[in-house]
This record gives C-alpha cells, structure tokens and sequence, in this order.
C-alpha cells in the first residue's frame, strides 16, 4: 500500500517534470486570477461582526436599531475645575457646533447645548435647548448650575454630579450611506406608494469604515479643542472599534514582515541555500494571495481574530516545503541529478506531507461551525490555506525545482562543521533514547505529575470577552473609558424593549408606574463591580412633563397619580414640538425602550447582570396585564452582544475542542493502522494542551476568543510531530525489534526533522507576542509554549510510552543483544 | 493688454448669460413664488383631519381632529380638537401662527383631566407638529422674502407641468428658524400651487419628501386632501406622515370667539 502511494508521488512529479512550463502558467494564472480579488478585502471590526448573521441575539438587536437607532454611543466627557463658567460653556457650544456641522454618519449630538429643557414658567409650558438663553453673567451661571444638577435627566447623563464633567454624546447614523446617489437622484426620491410602502429590502447598517471616519473625525476636532481647564476623554464602543481597527492593521503588517523576515533567516540557516528560501516563501505566499482572494470573493470580512491568518499561514505553510527540499539538497550532494532528487524526495515525503496538513487541517476546522463568526472563518480559511499550502507545496515546488537550476554543493569544510554537530546531536539522541526507554515508567509517573500540577489550575480558567482589555494599558482610549465610567457612572448600555402587545398599551398606568419601580430598583444594583449609573426610559420623559405642569415642584417628578392625565401630558409633550418620544416608544405606544447605563466591564459580568435585570422585570411585571396580555420584555443592546459573544466563545471552545480531539485521534488511529498504538500517541499530544492550559488557569490567563483557539491549534500542529515520530519508529521496531534502538534511529532521522519545524514553527508564533493587543500577545505565548512542550513530549514521554506499551525486543526474537539495557516489562 | 483680455471675456460670459437664458417672456423664479404666495388658499375652513404616523418598521398610529381656521391679517388662527383616540378626545389646541418670522407663535393646549390650559412655548419652526414629520413651518405659509429662489427646471409630475424651484433661505437665522438647508419646490403651473417639495434638513443631515396629493377645486380654492411627509436618510425611509382631509369647507365665516382659551376649554 505504502509502495503504491509512492510509486502514484513518483509519477505524479514525472509528470509535473514534463509539462512543467505549462504547470507553471496554470498555477501563476490561476493564482493570479483569485489572489488579484485579495484587494477588495475588506476590514470589519464592529460588535455585531463577532457574532453569525443568523444569530437570533444579533436579529433582536438589528430590529431595536432599526426601531430606535443606535444605542452604542461616542461619548465626549470634558473635564474643568468648575463647567459651569462662561469660557467652558461658550467652548462647549462651539464644540457642540462643529462636531453637529463636521463628523459624518450622525444622526444626533447631544449634550447640555442642546438638552431637552422642559420646564413650566406660570400657565406656559418651556420645551427647549438647555442653552438657547446662553448665560451672561454669574448669577446666570448660578441659576443654570442649580437647575441642571438638580434635574435628574441630566445628572450623570449631560453632567457629573460634582460638575467637574460635562459629556457631548454622539449617536451615529443606524443605516450605512454607502452608494448613495447626487442630487438628482434625491428630487426623484418620492415614492407614490407611500402608504403601504413596506420598503423590502433591508438597508445596510452603518459600515465599520463609516464608524471608522466618524471617530477619526471626532477625535481631530476634540483635539484643535483639548486643553487646560477644557480635558477632553473619549470613548464608548465605536472608539473601542476603531482603536482596535488601527492596532489591527499595524500588527499586521508588523507580522507579516516579521514572519518573512524571521523564516527567510530561519531557513537560510538550514539550508544556506537561496532557493533553500526564496522557493518556501514563494509556496506560502502564493497561498496566502490565494487564501485572501477566497476571503474577498466569498464576501468574509478580515476580523481581529483573522489577523493570525497572514503570518499563520507563513509559519504553518513552510514545513512541507522544508521536508521535500531537505530531502532534495541531501541528494544532490549525493548526485547531481536533480530531477531524480526530485522524484525520490516526493516519493518518499509525499504521503507524510498529506497527513500532517490534513491533520493541521482539522484541528483548524475545528472552529469552522464556531458561532463566533470571526472564529468560523478563521477556522474555515486557515484549513483551506493549509490545504492550498499542500497543493502549492506539491504542484508549483517541484515544478520550480524541474525549471530553475539547482547546484551540486558539498564543501568539505561545511561537511566537517555539519558532521560535527550531528554527532553532539546524535550523542544526546542516544542518551535521551537510553534514558526514556530505560526508565520509562519513571518518566510516565514524572509527566504524570507534572501534567496533573499543571491541569489543577484549569478549573481556575475563566471565560472572558472584553475588546478593552486587548488593548494596551496606556491607549487614551482605556483611560477615558475608566474616567467616564467612574465619574459619569458608566458607558455601556442594556437596552430592554417592553412589550405591551396592544396600541397605546403605554398610556396604561399601572405599566408605567411598574416600569417606574422597576428602574428605581434595577438602579440600585451593585454587585460584582457592576452599578447602574443612570435607567432611561418613556417614563422619565412623562415625570418631566408631570412636574413642569406642576410649578416644577420635584416631588411632582413622578407618573400622574390620574391615571387619564398621561395621555394628555404625552399629547402636550409632543405638541411642544419635541420628537425625542421616537427615540422610546414605537408608533403605536405599545413597546418601551429602557436603557440602563453600566461600567464596562467583561461580559462574564454583564451575564450575570442581564439574567438579573431578567429577573427583575419578571417579579416586577408578575402580575401586570394590558388587554388581557402580560407585558413581555426583550434584553438587547451592546452589552448583550457582548454577554453572546462570550457566551458563544464558550461553545465554540467546547464544540472545538471536543471535535478537533475526536477528529484527530480518529486520523491518528487511521494513520497508524492499529487503534491500541494511535491512542497512546495522542497522550504526548494531549499533555501539552492540558498543561498550556493548566498555565492558563494559574496564571489568571483569560479564556476569550484569542486562547479558545490556542488548543486546538496546538493540537493540530502537535500530532505532525507525533505523526513522523511513530510512523518512523513503528517502521524500525519492525526492522530492529527493539525498542531503544528504534527510538534512537526515529529521533536520529525524523527528530531532527521535528525538532526544525517546532523551532520554526515556535518562533511562528512567539512573535505574535511582539503585538501591541494583549490578547494576540497571549495567543501567541501559548501556541508557542503548547508547541515547544508537545516537542518535548514526543523526544521524551513518547519513547517512554513505546517502551511501555511494547515489549522491549520482539518476542519472536528474546535473544537480540540490547535487551540486556532495558528494563523488562 | 490684460485690461483688453479682461474685457473681452466678460464680454463673453455675458453673451453666453444671454445664450443661456432659455425665453425672454418666461417668468423668474421669483415671480412664479410671488405667484404661489398671492393664490387664494382659503378662509373660514372647517375640516376632519386624519393623521397617520408611521415608523420604521411600520408601526401606525392613528389621530382625528376637527379643524378650523380662520385667516387674520396674514396670520393664521387654528382650532384643533381631537377626536381620537379616546384617551385623548375633546382635547383641544390652539395656535395663533404669526406670518412674521421674528414672532413666536402662540400654542394653547387644554388638558380636562388637569382642568388647566397651557401655553406652550416653542421659539422654532422646525420642530415636529403633534409628533408628525411635518414640522410647524411645513403646516403655513412661508415668508415671501425669507427665501432666494432659482428655477432649476420644468418637468411633469403625473400629467402636470411643474416648475422645480429652488429656494434657500436668506439668513443663517432663517435657515435655523425653518431648520431647512434648502428646498426644492415642485409647483404646478397651471394652478401655482406647489405640489411636492424635498427639504434638506440641517440637522443630521436628513431629507424629507413632501407630497401634496388628491387636489381638487373645492368652494373656488385649490386644496390637496391628502399630504404625504417622509423622513429619509441616505434614501432610506425613517419615519412617515399621512394627514387626509375630509368635508373641507370654506367661508364658514368663523367668529374669533371659536379661536379663544375659553373655547378651547369648553371644547366642541
């Protein structure tokens, strides 16, 4: 069987070696029509991008933007000793003023300039802009101060309460405004059907090029304002999404130049040939044009977990390149016919190099149904670059090889330096395969140990999704987002939808005054650093309306204890000409937002949060009914995108994990031909994960979209060296029947071998610990460290374990001379 | 020699002003929308209106309202009553609209269950009538001269011929007052009455459509029985306004005493 496979790669190349020049056009046109597409890539790294389109949390949070807007606002805190002085406001205004006229993609800037002021002034009702009568002078200043601190619509929502903060809060347009037309395409905009005009197809939300534009312009503007006594912070989602966007992009770039760069050094050192790098590099990165222009044609959007695709792609890409040229070059120093070289290499590499990119291959699939959209596609693309990595690898290598000349080269000072160090590397492989196989259950009992030390600290592992702690500790962004969530009670929000299931269910009394009681008590929650800072809702709008009719008494802020005034005071409200009831109740008076303002903070948190804001609305609402239907209530908004996406980290893992270790022991087995062998080689393979893991879990590394994927990573490039290592020892146990010297003889030709591509490999992945975002940096680490263990894994517990698992000579032969150094089993 | 060039190609823009220039007997902009404000839009009517709020995701909200209004000077008095729905029957509204731009117009609305009239103070224009997205300058008469006018073009709106004019207001104050960038003005020439009209809002930059819809004679004046407001952004429809007018009358002869706080309060 192993013969035939052979003979079919043998052929196989003497095919490529004849029609090499058309092969070479095929493959150069080819890649050249699919990579050319990698430029229509485009970069998204928006919330509602982490999760699959389908997904029914992201189609509730699609629906309450598209009934009430946007709830992920850009908030400005400004800082001054004392904001209620005339340079500050005047500042503010004309801030207010530019940022309305200049920042594309808005739908609304709020802030105290133009703050509802609703208000009763003897028999008139005032609804106007906060500021429209601008102070003039101190007792003007007095007056305002007094009144907006003691307004609760504003306090730790316009202005902190100790009146050190004032916040301009930008909402961005919901819907994108890509390809839209001139001006005459906009004097034909009527449409005749106004009345039953459903509008079919649904509009494209704002694009994260389009967030991306607005928060650039915001932060220009802010800073021609920043200055003393005028202290601008910003945040809130769309500055985290943009701030992860543009470390994204440099730590790509960084990446891939430092994956080049360190590979290129890499197998130069190996081979200290320039076709030894210049044709490994040429496969890679033909494969990764290749991988991009899938993405780009299948319409995938390049994500944050997506950027370890690239410099990924490279690390994982060269190894099979590297097992074919070794093979080469050590013949041609033999021979110098290169096309024989080429043959016999293919010959004997081919089937090794199809096992272990499957392998790799699966492990990354493992994600590919992940719900964790980034994740599925990381997973579906980087398992088809490795497999296109394997066609490139088999395809355009030996042809190169058959086109450009190679030379014949053996100095006898290189031999001498290269013997030299073979034998310290052979002496220490005669000792290590001394040692294991002399005392292997020592050595099992000893990674035993260590892997049981190392796997206590996973019941410590904790799920986490928090884009704000991937990002440096000093980035503004993370300062400002502490400082506002510390003085203006936070910048994260819930957004709940009631719904009362009948037309103008709101105007219901005993609604209101639940929704009421409900938002005075969720706001006193605090627990598990989490505080509500501020509950919005259509009952705060009514309360304003009811206590500006009553002389503006305060205690008059409350719902109408006549329950037939609230539709009137509604009908009042919006006769003054104010249409900010849009922004909280439907058309019909049937559902209510209510957004509850928090700290942000890791969604592991925000779970906890919304199952007892949940809860509360239940007790609450327990006996509520409008028409005969209780009131239901939907949770939704940025902070529940955030408690799903972490929610679906969690089953990806487990989904992943679970299939990747199935899958791969399941090819191990097939592979080796023989179930009670394969599983005991995916013991070395299991250990580093457990103990990577166990890392984790004691060190307080976080498990979140990043590390989830480290295991089945680490799995997947682990196996290939247990792959080389017992299908070569299998191989000379069946020639030396004995064990000792059938672990030396693997670890002398396929050691070395491994040993190179874990270097490589390592080296692959510790430079994503040069990355600006924490949780590249700790991915990286890990892989790293998981595939240096794995390595040691193969060189010592696997020999340890052949030696326990089968006897140390063959039966058939009790009188071969080694066994005498062995320990009997 | 350079005077002799600048001479010469201002002789030459102006000969092609003169080229351009499409008839010599066709009226200006201006004096087509002197024509509009000068048409007989009606005294003394009586009307049932029908206002139908629709929101993204189609969402209606229905009210009914008996309507009078009554011309004084160039001002308008209106007396709204509503007549649904029931939570809100017999309240009423009352505006006094002042045609001078510098004044605020005067609002009353009666609530029965507080047994109290309160005025309202608005000091803009542009704000949304009763929710709608018709804001209370949509709802009367622009101010001649607040606004500059430019003829775009003619063109047909069903089998009508329309002038497409474009009107800008004169001052930043005027532009803040109506809330309006700019709008272009679709006017019919047969009857000068302006049938549909797109307004750039200044604020976020929305686009509103309005469509004056059902137009018949009625008591000698043109009237539209149906105006249709859509509020758009990039094309795509946020919010939208029906308001349908039945058993319009006119010359009701109206007393000023139906336009009082007092009337108001005793309702219909």
């Amino acid at each position: 069987m192993k013969k035939r496979i052979e003979s079919l790669f043998k052929a196989w190349t003497r095919f490529l070696i004849r029609f090499r020049f058309p092969v070479l056009l095929l493959i150069l046109v080819s890649t050249f029509m699919v990579g050319s597409q990698a430029r229509y890539l485009t970069i998204d790294t928006s919330n509602e991008g982490l999760l699959q389109p389908d997904d029914s949390i992201l189609i509730t949070y699609n629906n309450f933007r598209d009934q009430f807007g946007r709830d992920d606002l850009l908030v400005l805190a400004i800082k001054s000793d004392n904001i209620f002085t005339i340079p500050y406001l005047s500042k503010l205004q004309k801030l207010h003023a530019r940022l309305e006229a200049e920042l594309p993609h808005v739908n609304e800037v709020t802030s105290m300039v133009n703050a509802r002021d609703t208000r009763g002034q003897g028999d008139t009702l005032l609804v106007d802009d906060l500021l429209r009568h601008f102070p003039e002078n101190d007792q003007d200043l007095v007056n305002l101060r007094k009144r907006v601190l003691a307004n609760p619509v504003y306090v730790n929502q316009l202005v902190s309460a100790d009146a050190t903060f004032s916040t301009i809060l930008i909402e961005s347009d919901t819907y994108s405004s890509a390809g839209m037309g001139n001006n005459d395409d906009i004097l034909s905009g009527f449409s005749d059907e106004l009345e039953n005009d459903t509008e079919a197809e649904t509009p494209v939300f704002l694009t994260d090029l389009e967030n991306a534009e607005l928060v650039a312009k915001a932060q220009a503007i802010a800073a021609t304002f920043n200055g003393p006594d005028f202290e601008i912070f910003m945040a809130g989602s769309p500055v985290v999404i943009h701030t992860v966007k543009k470390l994204m992009m440099k730590d790509m770039t960084k990446f891939l130049r430092l994956a080049v760069l360190t590979i290129g050094i890499c197998l130069f050192i190996m081979f200290r040939r320039i076709s030894g790098v210049i044709l490994p590099l040429l496969v890679v990165a033909l494969t990764l044009i290749t991988t991009l222009g899938l993405m780009a044609i299948f319409g995938v959007h390049f994500k944050v977990p997506t950027i370890i695709l690239p410099s990924f792609l490279l690390a994982v890409g060269v190894g099979a390149s590297v097992h074919i040229l070794s093979l080469i070059y050590q013949r041609l120093r033999i021979s110098d016919d290169k096309h024989a070289a080429l043959i016999y290499a293919m010959g004997h590499s081919g089937l090794a190099i199809v096992m272990t990119s499957i392998t790799t291959a699966a492990g990354l699939a493992s994600f590919a149904t992940a719900e964790v959209a980034p994740i599925a596609d990381l997973g579906l693309f980087s398992s088809i670059g490795v497999l296109l990595s394997l066609i490139f690898t088999l395809i355009l290598l030996p042809t190169l090889l058959a086109i450009f000349p190679l030379k014949q080269k053996k100095s006898p000072q290189e031999v001498t330096a290269h013997d030299a160090s073979n034998t310290r590397f052979d002496r220490f492989i005669d000792w290590s395969a001394r040692i294991t196989t002399s005392y292997p259950k020592r050595i099992v009992l000893f990674s035993a140990l260590i892997v049981l030390i190392f796997s206590a600290g996973i019941p410590k592992l904790q799920f986490s999704h928090n884009q704000l702690s991937w990002l440096p500790n000093d980035l503004p962004v993370r300062l400002a987002t502490e400082i506002i969530d510390q003085n203006m009670r936070g910048s994260v929000a819930l957004e709940l939808v009631l719904d009362t299931g009948s037309d103008n269910g709101l105007y219901d009394q005993k609604v209101l005054q639940a929704m009421d009681k409900f938002a005075k008590k969720i706001a006193r929650y605090e627990h598990d650093s989490i505080f509500v800072g501020k509950v919005i809702s259509v009952t705060t709008i009514l309360k304003e309306i009811h206590k500006a009719l009553h002389e503006n008494r305060p205690e008059m802020y409350v719902i109408p204890e006549n329950g037939a005034l609230i539709p009137q005071e509604f009908l009042l409200f919006e006769n003054s000409g104010s249409d900010d009831l849009q922004n909280f109740v439907d058309s019909r008076f049937s559902k209510a937002r209510v957004t509850i303002k928090v700290p942000w903070r890791d969604a592991l948190a925000y779970v906890q949060f919304i199952a007892k804001t949940d809860a509360l609305f239940t007790s609450s609402f327990a006996d509520i009914e409008v028409n005969g239907t209780p009131v239901t209530l939907t949770t939704t908004g940025i902070m529940s995108l955030f408690a799903r996406t972490l929610n679906a980290t969690m089953h990806s893992a487990a989904r992943s994990y679970g299939f990747a270790i199935v899958i791969i022991t399941l090819m191990m087995i097939l592979l080796i031909g023989d179930l009670r062998m394969g599983l005991i080689a995916m013991i070395p393979n299991i250990c580093p994960i457990l103990i990577t893991m166990g890392i984790m879990g004691w060190f307080s590394i976080p498990l979140d979209m990043f590390t989830m994927l480290v295991a089945s990573i680490a799995i997947g490039l682990a196996v290939d060296d247990t792959i080389h290592f017992v299908y070569n020892f299998k191989k000379y146990y069946e020639e030396e029947e004995n064990v000792e010297r059938a672990v030396a003889q693997t670890l002398h030709t396929a050691g070395r071998a491994m040993l190179t591509t874990s270097i490589v490999l390592s080296i692959g992945f510790f430079l994503f610990m040069l990355a600006s975002m924490h949780n590249i940096f700790y991915f990286g680490m890990l892989v790293g460290l998981a595939i240096i263990i794995a390595l040691l894994a193969d060189f010592i517990l696997a020999p340890a374990l052949m030696a326990l698992a089968l006897p140390t000579t063959k039966p058939l032969h009790p009188q071969a001379p080694s066994i005498s150094r062995g320990e009997t089993p | 020699m350079r005077t002799l060039a600048i001479y010469g190609s201002c002789l030459l823009t102006a000969l092609m002003l003169l080229v351009a220039v499409p008839t010599v007997q066709a009226m200006t902009a201006r004096e087509i929308m002197e024509k509009v404000d000068a048409r007989d839009d009606g005294d003394n009517m009586t009307a049932h209106v029908k206002m139908t709020l629709i929101d993204r995701q189609n969402n209606r909200r229905i009210r009914e309202m008996k309507v009078f209004t009554k011309d004084k000077g160039m001002d308008t008095w209106k007396m709204q009553f509503f007549l649904s729905p029931a939570d809100v029957k017999d309240t009423g509204f009352l505006t006094y609209d002042y045609y001078k731009g510098d004044r605020d117009d005067d609002q009353w609305l009666y609530l029965p269950d507080l047994h109290k009239t309160k005025r309202i103070a608005t000091s803009d224009k542009s704000s949304a009538f009763m929710g709608s997205d018709f804001s209370y300058a949509d709802m009367t008469r622009r101010v001649l001269d607040e606004w500059q006018y430019k003829l775009l073009k003619e063109d047909k709106v069903g089998e009508h011929k329309v002038w497409l004019i474009e009107a800008l207001p004169v001052s930043d104050e005027v532009r803040d007052r109506y809330g309006y960038l700019k709008s272009v003005l679709f006017i019919r020439q047969d009857i000068f009455m302006g049938i549909r009209a797109v307004h750039w809002l200044k604020e976020g930059k929305k686009i509103k459509y309005q469509q004056n819809k059902e137009i018949s004679k009625i008591d000698g004046v043109w009237v539209a029985k149906k105006l249709h407001q859509k509020t758009t952004k990039n094309k795509i429809t946020l919010h939208r306004t029906i308001m349908e007018y039945t058993n319009i009358k006119y010359n009701q002869n109206l007393a000023d005493a139906l336009f009082s706080v007092r009337k108001l309060e005793k309702g219909i």
